[in-house]
């Protein structure tokens, strides 16, 4: 039975990914939509596969595989089942940055890119607080984490307060996470920092099982604890701010696919980590189809995200009886 | 023993200070009903408000608001702005010292201590929706600050703004002048759509390129007027987000883009995923005239958009002279002859 969940979880994104290109508001006859990925088709019925969805289903594969294995990474780091990507302080720096471009900046300065610096910036200054002497205990990481968010949160209702009421609607916006802006500079904007780092993670994951025993069992084993959390948090920073710099802020998905995966498969970080980066992207696509496709409107993804990942956690979170946490 | 007595004082003449604090201006007699009777109005929610014979000490919480009270001639009676008045280009162009005036803030973010320190007889407010339930009118009524409430969903409603603020300023009769001069520009531009048959599909963009105006609201009513047709009209709210590809399947004829929106005619016409859109392979995107929405220039951004769409149907008039004329008419000598 398990083997046949890890297939399914493995295989998850294929079948999406192929229905997410067929699916769309244009209404494309299914034959034009290939003949479209192959260079045929007419220049609408192109521009709608090629230019408008394909990036979109791209973008959200990249994003939802960044934010889960992120989660899946610092919450063995942490020892911590409650911890997300934006545990450090990320979501609440980019938000700032994002709203920063899209109020104050000249409009040449991208929103990506701001929102991208003021991420990192933030998890650095939450790093540095965290820092005492050679090391950074996890608990003062966490709450260095909390400190740094509540300041850029600080500073972006500044923003807020100073902002004409109808331009605030555009962070509002950006703040509940979309894929509507979707294209292929952002594609190619995130492609590299996104999969770089996933296989960091990927090939670094059996360190997962060791670090997520503690400090002093990890370094009985030899293993350089420090050095092992650092390129997990660089890496799992450096995945979410560029999935957060494309598509906003998108809630729940780090906290949940991790543990719906491991409540389904175990703990065990050698299969966890592949199967959260393959669910999470298929996850994070079904919810942006959805997004898109049940209403004319197109939907801010994390409210979806939220309503379709909860009742589902819920029920494996009462069958497991505990979440599959250890 | 010594410590808990000092504390004790310490404590009690905390709050002797602080009612004492609370006593200063929020306390004060706001209410000018007492002298010279009252009167009552009819705000856009329906309210009935009563107002003092004549309204000396006005705050108001909306710049199109005091953009109508200026061409009313009713400036010398307004006491406080938002503080969106002083970013406004037209009032700034028609009040230059505006920024002498003060603000208790604005709709969104008001200082009532402020607010009543201004010892204002009546407040201009702006609701959102049709709902009673403003969250600033309990908060300045309770005050014994009567508070007139202007709510605006289409042309219509600028004309009765209008209006309303007249009656409110006892300025009737001027009021009644401006909305015949308003009414006169949209009568201009049907008159002159009159013969046309084939109108274009128009959508009209906000803060991103697939936030548009729905079926509700005085843009909507401004496209319909323009002699174009609204696809995102379906939808009965004022605003709605939509995808790309929707925008797409629509093939809107022409694109109007916020004035105020971070991205530009430039920024639609150069991606490559509009590139199919009728509106962008013709060139058709533009951003809107820079006015206010709830104010007498609105149909001047009509007239701008009718006049884009169908220039045929506007051959041999001469724009720029019907603008400064109008502006002219409305706002006086201060608005200037560009």
């Amino acid at each position: 039975m398990r083997k046949v969940v890890v297939v399914l979880l493995l295989l998850s994104p294929i079948p999406l990914f192929v229905a997410a290109l067929f699916m769309g508001s244009y209404g494309v006859p299914a034959y034009d939509v290939l003949r479209a990925l192959f260079g045929g088709a007419s220049q609408a019925h192109r521009v709608v596969v090629v230019d408008v969805r394909l990036p979109r289903v791209l973008l959200a594969l990249l994003v939802g595989a960044a934010l889960s294995a992120s989660g899946a990474s610092l919450q063995a780091v942490c020892r911590n089942p409650l911890v997300s990507p934006y545990i450090l302080g990320l979501s609440s720096g980019a938000a700032f940055g994002a709203a920063l471009s899209m109020t104050l900046l000249p409009a040449t300065f991208p929103v990506q890119l701001s929102a991208f610096l003021f991420g990192l910036l933030a998890v650095a200054v939450a790093y540095f607080i965290a820092r005492t002497g050679d090391e950074t205990p996890t608990v003062s990481l966490v709450l260095a984490g909390v400190i740094t968010a509540a300041l850029f949160s600080a500073l972006l209702s500044i923003l807020q307060f100073l902002t004409d009421p109808h331009r605030l609607s555009a962070v509002v916006y950006w703040l509940m996470g979309s894929f509507g802006r979707s294209d292929w500079a952002s594609v190619k904007a995130v492609v590299v920092p996104i999969v770089g780092a996933l296989v960091v993670m990927f090939l670094m994951r059996w360190r997962l099982n060791v670090l997520s025993l503690g400090g002093v069992e990890a370094k009985s084993v030899g293993m350089n604890v420090e050095a092992n959390r650092g390129a997990f948090i660089v890496a799992s920073t450096l995945a979410s701010a560029s999935a957060i710099s494309v598509c906003g802020i998108v809630g729940w998905v780090g906290l949940m696919v991790p543990h719906i995966v491991r409540m389904l498969v175990g703990p065990d970080h050698k299969v966890l980590l592949p199967l959260c980066i393959t669910f999470g992207a298929a996850f994070m696509l079904a919810v942006d189809t959805l997004a898109r496709c049940i209403t004319d409107y197109d939907l801010p993804v994390g409210i979806i995200s939220t309503l379709a990942g909860v009742p589902f956690f819920a029920y494996l979170l009462k069958r497991t009886k505990g979440g599959g946490w250890r | 023993m010594d410590f808990m007595r000092t504390a004790t004082c310490i404590v009690a003449l905390y709050f002797v200070c602080a009612l004492l604090c609370g006593c200063g201006t929020g306390g004060s007699d706001s209410t000018s009903l007492s002298g010279g009777g009252s009167r009552a109005v009819t705000d856009m929610l329906g309210r009935r408000v009563l107002l003092p014979q004549r309204v000396e000490r006005a705050v108001l919480l909306l710049s199109d608001a005091a953009k109508i009270v200026y061409s009313l001639g009713a400036w010398g009676s307004v006491v406080g702005v938002s503080r969106y008045c002083y970013e406004d280009r037209t009032l700034c162009q028609l009040v230059p010292d505006i920024n002498k005036l003060p603000s208790p803030g604005s709709g969104f973010d008001l200082n009532i201590e402020k607010l009543l320190a201004l010892r204002p007889d009546v407040v201009v407010v702006w609701a959102s929706t049709s709902s009673r339930s403003h969250p600033l009118l309990k908060q300045i009524t309770e005050r014994g600050v009567p508070v007139v409430v202007l709510r605006c969903f289409g042309l219509g409603d600028v004309y009765r703004t209008v209006e309303l603020l007249g009656e409110v300023f006892g300025r009737r009769r001027r009021a009644a002048e401006i909305v015949k001069q308003m009414k006169g520009v949209v009568a201009f531009v049907r008159e002159r759509l009159k013969g046309v048959r084939r109108k274009p599909k128009v959508i009209w963009l906000w803060t991103q390129p697939t936030r548009l105006t729905g079926g509700m609201g005085l843009t909507n009513d401004i496209i319909a007027l323009a002699g174009g047709v609204n696809p995102a009209a379906k939808f009965a709210v004022p605003y709605a987000t939509v995808s790309l590809e929707q925008i797409i399947a629509w093939n809107p004829d022409a694109i109007v883009i916020w004035e105020s929106a971070r991205y530009n005619r430039k920024g639609i016409i150069q991606d490559k995923r509009w590139r199919s859109v009728t509106a962008v392979r013709r060139g058709m995107v533009k951003k809107s005239r820079s006015t206010g929405l709830w104010c007498p220039e609105i149909v001047l951004k009509l007239l701008d958009i009718a006049v884009w769409l169908h220039p045929d149907a506007f051959k041999g008039v001469d724009i720029g002279k019907f603008e400064r004329d109008f502006l002219r008419s409305v706002y006086g000598s201060a608005a200037g002859g560009n």
